[in-house]
């Protein structure tokens, strides 16, 4: 613990060095910080911070349902981080690989991305219709892949992670 | 506008990917899927990993990784679950 909690201070000025040394503004932060919005992704966040923070990690939870180390760490502390992250999977099942979809899951992850889909154009982004609900839900069944996602429009055509960050605070993803 | 910077195979995300970006710009991942990601970027000893834990593992989810940087050392981005996009952009 003593030692995670060093490296997080480590990390700290080793960021700060290092910003110094570029010459960076203080705009160029590891990652966007944000309030997270509420979802499932976002609670599942919720869970693996509160896991990883009480194994004496700093983490911030973000508006896009990630989660991250607040302020990185020594790639010396690489493995460890990443096993305390495993072992915080496995505790909530995440550690699972994802089971095939069934139809009514299918038809209800369909019907959810057309109501993003409609959530996303009333903010004013040309989003193409999508695919038929019974190609969609085929494909998702087989492959997992609805051969449609309303985000897909927005970071294509967007450059700036605030702008996104705001369509999922507006638009959660289901 | 997004300026690709690299499309590598599966393997390549698994062990990295050393990239950097013009002057100005800052790297984003990006993935593409459902199950679990992980990104990261690595820059002067210092790893920036970011990851997403979804309550229910089939969803597919778009995960974008903004790291401040004009440049990193390296960067990664790696499922385990099914991801059919993936990549690392630098941003104007």
């Amino acid at each position: 613990m003593i030692i995670k909690r060093f490296g997080v201070f480590a990390s700290a000025v080793a960021v700060a060095v290092a910003l110094a040394a570029c010459g960076a503004s203080k705009d160029e932060n590891p990652a966007i910080q944000s309030t997270p919005a509420k979802g499932s992704l976002y609670e599942g966040a919720e869970k693996m911070a509160g896991c990883m923070r009480g194994l004496g990690w700093d983490i911030t939870v973000d508006r896009d349902g990630g989660w991250r180390s607040t302020n990185g760490i020594p790639v010396a502390q690489k493995d460890q981080y990443e096993k305390d992250t495993a072992d915080c999977e496995a505790k909530f099942g995440y550690d699972k690989p994802p089971p095939p979809l069934t139809q009514q899951q299918a038809e209800a992850r369909y019907d959810a991305l057309v109501a993003v889909g409609k959530c996303v154009k009333q903010l004013g982004y040309d989003i193409p219709p999508p695919p038929s609900k019974q190609k969609s839900v085929e494909s998702m069944i087989s492959s997992g892949n609805p051969l449609w996602d309303p985000y897909q429009y927005v970071v294509s055509g967007t450059n700036s992670s605030a702008e996104l960050d705001k369509v999922f605070t507006k638009c959660p993803q289901p | 506008m997004l300026a690709m910077l690299g499309t590598p195979s599966f393997a390549d995300i698994k062990t990295g990917f050393s990239k950097s970006c013009p002057s100005g710009r800052t790297v984003v991942t990006h993935s593409h899927g459902k199950g679990n990601a992980h990104h990261e970027v690595t820059k002067a000893g210092t790893v920036y990993p970011k990851n997403w834990s979804p309550l229910d593992l089939n969803t597919y989810y778009h995960q974008y990784g903004y790291y401040g940087f004009q440049s990193v050392d390296s960067w990664a981005v790696q499922t385990a679950g099914a991801m059919d996009q993936w990549s690392a952009d630098c941003v104007s």
